[in-house]
């Protein structure tokens, strides 16, 4: 019989109980009685053998394993008659509970936004708590640590490069491609590369990108038109751009991305004349 | 008359089932043939009797029918399941290990003695 069986026929259960243990007492009277004991008094002692009646119905009933539904079910009776009994006991019980589980409830909804849950951010543990530190000022309570003032987070967000990771903005080139631009930075003309020190990298990855082809005819003309087509890109154009060497660099396939980049100042050299342009 | 004994804590289950390893029998019975089979030495509570019964069916070890004694009366019969079985040869194997080992310890004990 299964547990539920157990309890849905609980009725059934306690009369078969009854049953058996009515058999034990009868048989082991009748036993007594055939060995010449009174029945007053056979009866007697087949009852002081097999203990209180109800104590061992009972203890048949913890060995069920559904003892504890049913103290649940006389425990929630008595209350309700209880409570019923005692309106102004009941309210003030009611009031304590909601007001028991409603503060349970806050403090849980706080600690979980506040501690568990992750913050809404595309990667929160990127986020970093931005400070001021004055030199020689040292507040009694506050320290040399302050706060920061919105004018000056929007100018840490212009000019900072290695922390924030805005699309508007390129990030620092790939170190095994950062490798592959200075190889071969060597031979653009050192005034050059101070311009294109200058620039974003972007515009950095790029000028390398067209002086790999150096050793061809007329590379200077292209690599001083791939400077100049970089430096007065469109801003949209210069965001798709950085954006799409992102996503190769983001692959680890270095090969693809440097191909991307050659295939980009093919298109943008071509135009004669941008030396004369960068020079004016 | 023997003197009478009472059980060592956590046999009542393995006597229980070895009584009725030997055929479906009732509660009272069961008590009987102990008695019996142990000249009048081993004590069985009653009152812890049908709980361990009850214990044991809920365990899946025993099942029970309700069926007719020879004298016309109905009484719930128990009856050993396979699992019932195999925790009988379990609890045997465990209790005789147990027993011989306190044999060895007691034996010990008597040559030391001398």
């Amino acid at each position: 019989m299964t547990w539920w069986q157990r309890v849905l026929r609980r009725g059934r259960m306690e009369e078969l109980l009854e049953r058996e243990l009515r058999f034990h007492l009868d048989a082991h009277t009748a036993d007594l009685v055939a060995r010449g004991v009174p029945p007053e008094e056979a009866g007697r002692l087949a009852r002081l053998a097999l203990g209180g009646p109800e104590q061992v119905k009972e203890r048949c009933r913890d060995a069920r394993g559904t003892r504890w539904l049913d103290d649940l079910w006389q425990d929630v009776r008595y209350a309700l008659r209880d409570l019923r009994r005692r309106p102004a006991f009941a309210a003030v019980a009611l009031l304590t509970l909601a007001l028991g589980s409603g503060a349970t409830t806050v403090m849980f909804t706080v600690i979980n936004g506040v501690l568990f849950a992750p913050l809404p951010f595309a990667d929160p543990g990127s986020l970093l708590n931005v400070e001021e530190e004055t030199k020689g000022i040292v507040d009694y309570r506050w320290g040399d640590r302050w706060a920061f003032s919105y004018p000056n987070f929007l100018d840490l967000h212009r000019e900072i490069r290695s922390l924030l990771a805005d699309p508007a903005r390129p990030e620092p080139p790939h170190p095994v491609a950062s490798a592959f631009v200075e190889e071969y930075f060597a031979h653009v003309p050192a005034a050059w590369r101070k311009r294109f020190r200058y620039q974003c990298a972007g515009a950095f990855i790029e000028v390398a990108a067209g002086v790999f082809r150096a050793h061809e005819p007329g590379w200077p003309e292209r690599a001083a038109d791939a400077i100049y087509r970089g430096l007065v890109m469109g801003v949209e154009e210069k965001r798709r751009r950085n954006e799409g060497a992102r996503d190769v660099v983001r692959t680890n396939d270095i090969s693809r991305w440097i191909s991307r980049q050659v295939q980009d100042i093919r298109d943008l050299v071509g135009t004669p004349g941008m030396r004369a342009r960068m020079s004016s | 008359m023997a003197t009478k004994s009472d059980l060592p804590q956590g046999t009542l289950d393995l006597l229980i089932l070895k009584v009725i390893a030997l055929g479906p029998v009732h509660g009272y019975a069961i008590a009987q043939r102990l008695q019996q089979v142990s000249g009048d030495v081993v004590q069985v509570p009653q009152g812890s009797l049908y709980p361990a019964l009850h214990r044991l069916e809920n365990r899946g070890l025993l099942a029970a029918d309700w069926k007719d004694t020879e004298t016309g009366r109905e009484a719930k019969f128990y009856r050993l399941t396979r699992k019932g079985r195999s925790a009988l040869h379990a609890e045997t194997a465990s209790w005789r290990r147990l027993s011989d080992a306190v044999a060895v310890i007691l034996r010990m004990s008597e040559a030391g003695a001398e």
